[in-house]
């Protein structure tokens, strides 16, 4: 068991490494970008050459993913908060610690100032539409897949599936039609701070709707099939013929059968809930995640984008870990074999 | 025509004493939405009485299995009681409302089912699983339904219940989960029992002991049961009444010794003479089949159903509608035939062409193959160990043995489908053992072939049926050109009897016996030297099987083709084999000649597979069952000595545990491997068959 | 032992002879199929008849519409916020999107079901090597993928197909993956191997038939998806460059006076939702129809 964990893990750390450094090849494809982006553009090209060669920014890219990976893990402390390079980015925790991300070149703070915020943000907001996508999705899942093809199962199908046509802008843009400048319930933009007047429940409250509207109908969908999978097995007649009414049959044997599929399908939605929201978050001037993720690779940070990447990657081999503990746990086919 | 009203009968608590406890009358069930109906039973009536066993017998189509799911009133959103009335204790069951059925459940009628392992949910406990039975219907508290659970583990012969009520039904093995789903009807103390098929699908001798338990745990309990299989020779022995069903209706009733001696129904004689008989072999009798096929459901004819297929038919008489179930001269025996007085059994027993007895030169020679598989947890799965035997040119080997026994992947050594892990296997002076399949030049991938055992998946079901005929006869340049290929393969459809017309229909639209027709002509297209039957009959009807086989039989003489031909099916093996090798995880335990291996002197495995064959002939049953108690071994972890010895009920002692046991040679073909002495295995009086049948 | 216990239903299906002409009325057969088909053919028509229909130019700026850019007479959609026809601008976005987005998923079909075949039939280091990969690649949540990718490498054609091809292929594998780990069992499989049939055949003519039908109903759902994925692009500002209408930036643009004129978001939006919803309900009833 012990073997098994430390395993994934490796496995884990693996899939971070590789996929960090595919982001870095990706991003500092051009170098001395970094250079350029932390002076700014109205700095001279001969600036820009010093703090270059500062920096060494011009070594190949094996050793300037090596340095980087030097500065993450505390080895080493980073290059652009050394007062030589005459930019004054300070870190209040020091200069050389593990899990120094680096310096953000686009809010000109250390990453480690922001990345943390926005994602507790995200978090939450995702955390909220979570909590409302497992009872909705299992209660609709469940019940279209009771008897497929019936009134009930055609009627949430509908809904489910027009559901999750309808992408997140589209979304906002229907319910803040219809929420602030229809009927003026609800506020626009969620900035989370209550210098609008309006309080933070309610700024919370558009935004998750969007999320729940466009994932939810999807889950159900999963959870429909397994469900409809479930109902067709022998041992569901097995507990009919025992005489079993259906609600206690399928409380009693189809549930816990129907679930361990989708028990996956749920928990990846952590990941999107995390890491794919950006659309909402651009909507509602969110301070999330995503947000953070869309400007620092418009910008080019390479700094926050990797940290972004490191954290959006640990979070779904996280959940792919436990999703597949669930699944041992859930089946003893697979517990006990 | 009335339906069915569907009042609340008032509670009768005990039937007078005269009625019977299931009454089946006029019962037709159809099948289908607005557009198209399906008459899956036309017409059905018989009665269950209390205390008595009723076998319901008929091939697929029949509607047996619709009728149990009537009477449990689960016909499923498409399907419903047209008309008729089935009484359980004087209730009116169609058009029942839930309550009353669910009332009925589990407590009045209880089912056993054709496949344990799907019929029981894989993540609940067996204790969860039975304890549901006694809460729902007894009343009992949760400990009492758990006590009542392992007493009911116990009754059924499962070991150490109280383990058994925490495991899950993927650990147990098929003979023990068919247990358990007994276990769990007879918890309800029913009073009828429904068995669907309950045990198609397990070992032979798994088969023998899971009956022996219901025969026993019926008079315990004095249950009725309503037993419905395929096999006519398992329910001659159960039941107290058989009836026939065939396309939809009962076509004759009687008890089991009056249907063998004095079948009266055309389709009964042919059933029968279709069911190989143990007692004889290929030279002596040849396995008749009925002509034609089971009609669908849309092409039954007007008046008798069998009619198309029947040499007694006549026109004005047998095709009158409505005709109705007549006693014949016996008590309580019933058929649906107008001629029944007049037509004449026609017995096909016709004699063979005589066969050569030359012995004939080797064909493939097996030495010491074995294949181990290395498995998890650093352990090894021996699947096959230290095989050899041999088959000559144009013989018939038959390999014996039941699941796990290593048979089917000695087939996929032989032909290239796995590699042997050591041993030799030699055709033509060459070892092919280690060769496999794309390693194989197209000379030696001709010269074997093999027919496999599921019709459903042999042929691609997005490819025409003759699609791998095609690509056979072009691969091995049998045929060069479409023209060429095309008329060959017209030439070896109707080899198999089929018409050239179905060539290009696709797999979906032919019936079973039909897929597996194909599949021999596409064995045959490569004209191979060596011919591997896995189980190629047994998906297939009772009546589909004899003509199968006879075909088979009758292109493998033609062409001298050598044949491996794997079965459990001891009475087909006997019908079909010359020489047989019996196989126990993974090790030969005996083999013969067909008459040695039946003549008496057997190893003590091969004594238990004999004596657990059903026979609808009287005369023909073992006259001792020999019960195998415990489980197979797991091929993980082998027994040291002999693989039989821990259920051997002739076990010598100590010595069967500690080392592999010797070689008898009982003559030059027949080698026993047991630690009994050769004079004790032949001094052994006769116990399984009639003296007199066991001479070919 | 199907042959035995089978339903009587399956006997009625095996009694239809005349299965090509039913072929082509099964389409229809399904109400879901039928409506996902229509609305996916409105589009396809309007964005291939877009030159010959009497529209407006999509990108002439109409001065005189800016100080009321809602629906008029001359302009059915009313305009967008420099003045250029937005009904017009939503057809021939159209054939933007009808192009890209099934391009790239038959590209990431064609890479993805390689790549699942051949981890399905080898199996070995083979399969392990890919399904690394691709979990790897599965990590990362889709958008922050193209993000990622799309910002660093330039919004173009090549590279939205690029970016559709990493983030599906691996879904497409997995799924191709494991319907050749089931059919592999099949014994016509052996059969084939049994005379002489190489790697290749078996997994184009032998396996990959049999795939079809869900890979198909995938297929569309991934048509679907992507062209959220373009829209979403689009709205974050990673569309395809200026001249092209784009759906997903014309909602993005008008959502500045949405307080004054919603109806300009609301068009694209609804032209966006009405075509993924055409491609979700095909794949819906495509499904449906494939259970006997």
């Amino acid at each position: 068991m012990a073997r098994y964990l430390i395993g994934r893990l490796g496995l884990m750390l693996l899939t971070m490494a590789c996929a960090s450094f595919l982001v870095f090849a990706v991003c500092e494809f051009t170098p001395g970008s970094v250079a350029r982006k932390s002076l700014g553009p109205f700095a001279t090209q001969q600036q820009v050459q010093l703090l270059m060669e500062k920096l060494k920014a011009n070594d190949p890219l094996m050793v300037r993913y090596g340095r980087w990976l030097g500065v993450l893990l505390g080895l080493i402390p980073d290059p652009l908060q050394d007062p030589g390079t005459g930019l004054n980015f300070t870190d209040w925790r020091g200069k050389q610690y593990f899990g120094n991300f680096g310096y953000s070149t686009l809010n000109k703070l250390p990453v480690n100032d922001i990345i943390w915020e926005r994602l507790g943000n995200t978090a939450l907001l995702g955390g909220i539409a979570f909590l409302l996508i497992i009872p909705f999705s299992i209660l609709f899942g469940v019940l279209s897949g009771l008897k497929e093809g019936g009134g009930l199962d055609r009627s949430l199908s509908v809904i489910c599936i027009t559901f999750t046509s309808i992408p997140e802008f589209a979304s906002g843009v229907f319910l803040v039609t219809l929420f602030v400048i229809l009927w003026p319930l609800l506020p626009g933009t969620s900035p989370l701070n209550t210098d609008a007047g309006w309080s933070l429940p309610s700024q919370l409250v558009l935004p998750v709707a969007v999320l729940v509207v466009y994932d939810f109908g999807y889950v159900a969908r999963m959870i429909r099939v397994s469900m409809i999978g479930v109902m067709e097995k022998p041992y569901i007649r097995t507990a009919l013929l025992k005489g079993m009414s259906t609600r206690q049959v399928v409380l009693g044997h189809a549930l816990r059968n129907a679930m361990i599929a989708p028990f996956t399908v749920l928990l990846l939605q952590i990941n999107f809930l995390i890491s794919g929201v950006v659309v909402t978050e651009l909507v509602f001037a969110y301070p999330g995640f995503g947000r953070l993720i869309l400007e620092a690779s418009l910008f080019g940070d390479v700094a926050t984008i990797e940290a972004a990447t490191l954290i959006t990657v640990a979070i779904a081999v996280t959940t792919q870990f436990i999703g597949d503990l669930g699944y041992v746990l859930l089946d003893p086919r697979v517990r006990i074999s | 025509m009335n339906q069915a009203v569907a009042v609340e009968p008032e509670l009768v608590a005990v039937p007078p004493a005269n009625s019977p406890l299931l009454e089946i009358r006029d019962l037709r069930i159809e099948f289908g939405g607005q557009n198209e109906s399906l008459v899956a039973v036309s017409r059905l009536s018989f009665d269950v009485a209390a205390g008595e066993s009723y076998g319901l017998v008929g091939e697929s189509g029949c509607g047996k299995s619709t009728t149990a799911m009537a009477i449990m009133g689960h016909l499923g959103s498409n399907g419903a009681v047209a008309h008729g009335s089935i009484r359980f204790q004087g209730r009116e069951l169609v058009g029942a409302s839930t309550k009353v059925l669910r009332s009925i459940r589990g407590r009045g009628i209880a089912m056993v089912y054709q496949d344990p392992m799907s019929a029981l949910n894989p993540v609940k406990t067996i204790g969860a699983q039975l304890a549901e039975v006694p809460l729902l219907h007894l009343g009992v508290s949760r400990d009492e339904a758990y006590d009542m659970a392992a007493a009911m583990l116990k009754d059924v012969r499962l070991p150490d219940p109280g383990e058994m009520l925490k495991r899950y039904p993927h650990q147990l093995s098929g003979g023990q989960q068919q247990r358990v789903v007994i276990a769990m009807a007879l918890l309800g103390r029913p009073s009828l029992l429904l068995l669907d098929e309950p045990t198609t699908g397990l070992d032979v001798t798994v088969e023998a002991a899971v009956i022996d338990l219901i025969a026993e745990l019926r008079r315990r309990y004095a249950t009725s049961l309503l037993f419905i299989s395929h096999n006519l020779g398992l329910i001659a022995e159960c039941c107290d009444r058989v009836g026939i069903m065939y396309s939809g209706e009962l076509v004759e009733e009687a008890a089991p010794e009056a249907l063998f001696r004095r079948p009266r129904h055309p389709y009964t004689q042919g059933l029968i003479d279709c069911i190989p008989d143990i007692g004889a072999g290929k030279h002596a009798r040849m396995l008749a089949a009925i002509p034609g096929h089971i009609p669908l459901p849309s092409e039954r004819p007007q008046g008798c159903v069998f009619a198309p297929r029947c040499a007694g038919f006549k026109a004005g008489a047998c095709d009158q509608p409505g005709l109705p179930l007549e006693s014949t001269d016996e008590a309580g025996h019933l058929v649906r035939c107008v001629r029944w007085k007049e037509v004449v059994r026609t017995q096909t027993r016709v004699p063979p062409e005589p066969h050569g007895d030359a012995a004939p030169a080797s064909a493939i020679e097996l030495a010491e193959v074995s294949k181990v598989y290395r498995v998890r947890h650093r352990k090894l799965l021996k699947a096959n160990e230290g095989v050899s035997f041999d088959a000559g040119k144009a013989e018939i080997v038959a390999l014996v043995g039941e699941s796990g026994c290593g048979k089917s992947t000695l087939a996929r050594i032989v032909t290239g489908l796995d590699r042997a892990s050591s041993g030799e296997v030699r055709l033509a002076e060459q070892n092919i053992a280690q060769l496999s399949a794309h390693e194989r030049p197209r000379s030696l991938l001709q010269s074997i072939q093999m027919i496999f055992q599921n019709p459903e998946s042999t042929l691609n079901p997005s490819h025409s049926a003759a699609f791998s005929i095609r690509r056979s006869l072009k691969n091995f340049g049998i045929c060069k050109g479409r023209t060429a290929i095309n008329q060959r393969m017209r030439e070896l459809l109707e080899m198999v009897r089929l018409s050239p017309a179905l060539a290009d229909r696709k797999p979906e639209q032919l019936s079973g016996g039909q897929k597996q027709r194909i599949a021999i002509a596409r064995a045959f297209a490569a004209n191979p030297s060596l011919i591997i039957a896995d189980e190629p009959v047994s998906a297939l009807d009772v009546s589909v099987q004899a003509a199968v086989v006879t075909l088979l039989l009758d292109i493998q003489r033609k062409r001298h083709t050598t044949m491996l031909f794997i079965s459990h099916d001891l009475a087909l093996v006997r019908h079909v084999a010359d020489k047989i090798v019996v196989m126990y995880l993974g090790k030969v335990m005996e083999k013969g000649t067909v008459d040695e291996i039946f003549g008496g002197v057997t190893h003590p495995y091969t004594e238990a597979l004999l004596s657990a064959v059903r026979s609808i002939d009287p005369d023909k049953r073992p006259r001792q069952r020999i019960r195998l108690e415990g489980e197979m071994p797991s091929p993980i972890e082998v027994p040291r000595g002999c693989r039989f010895a821990s259920r051997c009920p002739r076990k010598v002692g100590p010595i069967c545990d500690r080392e592999p046991p010797p070689v008898r040679r009982l003559s030059e073909t027949h080698e026993i491997h047991c630690h009994i002495e050769a004079e004790a295995l032949g001094s052994r009086a006769l116990v399984l068959l009639d003296a007199g049948s066991s001479a070919a | 032992m199907s042959a035995l216990t089978g339903s009587p239903l399956k006997v009625s299906a095996a009694a239809t002879r005349t299965v090509g002409r039913r072929k082509r009325k099964l389409l229809f057969r399904s109400r879901t199929a039928a409506i996902g088909f229509f609305l996916v053919s409105f589009w396809v028509l309007a964005a291939l008849f877009a030159p010959v229909l009497p529209l407006a130019s999509p990108t002439q700026q109409d001065a005189l519409a800016l100080a009321d850019p809602t629906p008029s007479a001359k302009h059915v959609l009313g305009t967008d916020l420099l003045g250029r026809d937005v009904l017009s601008r939503l057809i021939y976005g159209a054939r933007t999107v009808l192009t890209v987005a099934p391009l790239s998923v038959a590209v990431a079909m064609l890479v993805g079901i390689t790549i699942g075949m051949l981890a399905g039939y080898y199996g070995g280091w083979i399969d392990l090597l890919i399904s690394r990969i691709s979990d790897i690649l599965l990590a990362f949540p889709v958008v922050v993928l193209y993000v990622i990718l799309i910002a660093n490498i330039g919004p173009s054609i090549l590279n939205i197909v690029i970016a559709t091809t990493i983030a599906s292929a691996p879904g497409i594998g997995r799924i191709t993956r494991s319907l050749v780990l089931g059919l592999k069992q099949q014994e016509y499989i052996a059969a084939a191997k049994l005379r002489g049939e190489n790697a290749l055949y078996i997994m184009v003519v032998e396996l990959l038939p049999n795939c079809r039908g869900m890979l198909i109903v995938d297929a569309c759902l991934r048509i679907g998806y992507t062209i959220i994925t373009i829209g979403i692009l689009g709205f974050l500002g990673l569309g395809l460059p200026p001249p092209n209408p784009d759906w997903g930036g014309m909602v993005k643009e008008s959502t500045t006076v949405l307080n004054v004129w919603p109806l300009m978001s609301l068009f694209p939006a609804f032209a966006i939702v009405s075509l993924v919803l055409g491609f979700n309900l095909l794949a819906d009833g495509l499904r449906e129809l494939r259970k006997p």
